[in-house]
């Protein structure tokens, strides 16, 4: 019986962490591909390749937001027991000792999986996503265009009544830089290794700038785009793990190497927190507001340690040893805070 | 009435649960990403939230499943679900929940306004000045059409550094115009100085001449860099149509599904209904996004025919 209730906890606090870490990873990932979608003027059939490219971002953004993750699925498991007052009986059969082991076990296990995902995964998949990212950056600028119109940064616009495979028809187009305005049969789109260029066919060019003043009718016009090299991949934060980014040279990284050494302290604090609401239980009681407070709390902690990393990247005077001093202060304060709400 | 307002309640405090927990989420996602940014904390702090709300303007349906999620949840484990349904029928139900659909619904069609108010605010905000670096307006009708662009365009000071003009008819540039001597009188644009291209000839234009009527209104009124104003706006208005009964099918099959029989019985499947309600969601999500060149009318219409059909099911079996 006892190893019984002991799995059904397990089971059902993974069951419940997986759901929450689903829905909001997946919102996140969703609103993600909306987001790259609306703002790059685009795009119908780049959908799966935004969605596939995004979809390995998604590992380093599981890590910041484990800890509410877990208390909100706490909740959840606290009220689903409770409700079915399941958690009288798990009290009853489940002593202190008992208990004890279970929680260790559980932030054992969530310890690790988070360790796996914080140092290897979200790495090498983050790695994966940056070069398909600027892949996809670098194509989005001549993606399929939606409403009959592309831009090409603050560079080109082009507005077209028809396209069939890489040549767009019926053209009016605006040369921003040039003061430049093209109507045109068609424009064709050559793309060499590092440059872009837009071939324009049979139409009229009408220049109104400074220096030139001037209408011409062409058979072709060659547009090219010089200085529209492809991105370049610069290694950023998430392409280390926590013992590359202690050891390296930039302040910056270093920094949020020990913001990931502390998020490990972070999340151990909050995996026992999350524990004591499983089997919180006082009769006929709503935890709403109990529950609110804590949320609220714990996302405070949170909010307080992105303020130090603020500090400690832009004053001089405040050291690592504040840093950890300030944040281990509030964060045993909390946890004290919460047992006490809890008992 | 009682179990109306009860009900009402319950929706309006699983909301607020739903987008606060969904808040605190999306703002700490949205902090530590900002971190970096080279802004004061506070200003870092509003960037965040300002971003959290984006999310909610991307998709604000996720609060409408996530808030009956809990809904239901609550009522099925107190044993309430069975007593509503005893009492109501499907109908009344539907009728409760209406006014929150249409808020919803409202919300959808006016979403990207919000997210481009939001976008506005972060770029304010990163730019610490009301400076947009071109507006383009392009006005079409019939075989005519007259882009105007505008560059470097302050909308607070409401100044602007050069004004250009392109008229094309037939797939000819009947005209051009460039102007860097500008001023904005009475909401309308003026020029003191430009050079006009017209029947072949380049001539300067030494005149006070107005420009474009209602600068300043157009300015505060759109917020996108290219303004479009088509002499037919029918199809505009199907749009507007199509979109909000797409908008409303979609909450009214939701909501239904929610509230179906099948959800009170205990031996249920829910991971069946869990994957009919992520696929109608990101159905819902991903087909406004679709633009085709050709048939785009007909597309939309079927995915208001798909909601329809899915509508007719479950009341079926009601």
């Amino acid at each position: 019986m006892i190893g019984i209730s002991r799995s059904y906890i397990i089971y059902n606090y993974f069951k419940y962490l997986l759901i929450i870490l689903l829905v909001f990873i997946g919102l996140i990932w969703l609103s993600q591909i909306i987001r790259i979608i609306e703002f790059q003027y685009s795009i119908s059939n780049q959908i799966l390749e935004i969605a596939s490219t995004t979809l390995l971002a998604l590992p380093s953004f599981i890590n910041p937001l484990v800890p509410f993750l877990i208390i909100v699925s706490s909740f959840i498991l606290n009220s689903k027991i409770k409700n079915s007052s399941e958690i009288i009986i798990l009290k009853q059969y489940l002593s202190y000792d008992k208990l004890r082991k279970l929680f260790q076990l559980l932030i054992f296990l969530i310890f690790l999986i988070f360790t796996l995902n914080n140092e290897i995964i979200s790495k090498n998949f983050y790695e994966k996503y940056k070069i398909k990212e600027i892949e996809i950056r670098n194509n989005l600028k001549l993606g399929m265009p939606a409403q009959k119109e592309f831009h090409i940064d603050d560079i080109v616009s082009i507005f077209f009544e028809k396209k069939i495979d890489n040549t767009f028809y019926d053209i009016e187009a605006i040369i921003y830089g040039q003061n430049q305005f093209i109507v045109s049969n068609s424009v064709e789109i050559e793309l060499s290794k590092s440059n872009f260029n837009l071939v324009f066919l049979d139409g009229e060019r009408l220049t109104l700038n400074d220096k030139q003043k001037s209408k011409t009718i062409f058979d072709k016009f060659t547009y090219v785009l010089e200085s529209k090299n492809y991105e370049e991949l610069l290694m950023d934060k998430d392409h280390y793990n926590t013992f590359e980014l202690i050891s390296h040279p930039k302040k910056e990284f270093r920094n949020h190497g020990h913001n990931k050494i502390f998020q490990y302290f972070f999340l151990m604090a909050v995996g026992l927190i999350s524990l004591k609401i499983i089997f919180f239980y006082v009769n006929k009681m709503n935890n709403l507001s109990r529950f609110s407070f804590i949320f609220f709390l714990i996302l405070t902690a949170q909010i307080l340690n992105s303020y130090l990393i603020y500090l400690l990247e832009n004053v001089g005077t405040f050291n690592i040893e504040y840093y950890y001093i300030f944040n281990f202060i509030f964060l045993i304060l909390i946890y004290f805070l919460t047992i006490k709400i809890l008992k | 009435m009682i179990l109306s307002i009860y009900l009402i309640k319950k929706f309006f405090k699983a909301l607020l649960v739903c987008g606060g927990i969904s808040f605190a989420i999306f703002f700490i996602f949205s902090l530590i990403g900002n971190l970096g940014e080279k802004f004061s904390f506070n200003s870092i702090l509003y960037l965040s939230a300002l971003n959290s709300f984006q999310i909610f303007t991307f998709i604000p349906s996720h609060l409408y499943i996530l808030s009956f999620c809990l809904i239901i949840m609550h009522l099925k484990s107190k044993n309430e679900l069975i007593i509503i349904k005893e009492y109501i029928e499907l109908k009344k139900l539907l009728l409760i929940i209406f006014p929150i659909l249409i808020l919803f619904v409202f919300f959808e069609i006016n979403k990207n306004s919000f997210s481009t108010n939001i976008e506005k605010m972060k770029t304010n905000l990163s730019n610490s000045k009301n400076f947009e670096k071109t507006k383009i307006f392009i006005s079409t009708d019939g075989n005519k059409s007259k882009y105007s662009i505008f560059s470097e365009v302050n909308s607070k000071n409401e100044t602007i550094n050069q004004y250009l003009e392109f008229d094309v008819e037939n797939q000819k540039i009947k005209r051009g115009e460039i102007s860097n001597k500008l001023i904005v009188q009475n909401n309308n644009l003026f020029s003191k100085k430009s050079i006009v291209y017209e029947n072949n000839d380049f001539r300067h234009e030494f005149l006070d001449k107005k420009l474009f009527d209602n600068f300043s209104s157009i300015l505060t009124t759109n917020t996108e860099t290219i303004i479009k104003n088509n002499a037919n706006n029918k199809n505009s208005n199907y749009e507007m149509f199509q979109s909000i009964l797409f908008h409303f099918f979609f909450y009214f099959c939701i909501s239904m599904i929610f509230l179906s029989k099948k959800l009170v019985k205990r031996n249920i499947s829910i991971i069946k209904i869990f994957l009919l309600i992520l696929l109608i969601f990101l159905y819902h999500l991903l087909i406004p996004k679709i633009m085709l060149i050709n048939f785009y009318y007909f597309f939309q219409a079927i995915s208001l025919i798909v909601f329809f059909l899915i509508f007719l099911k479950t009341k079926k079996y009601e």
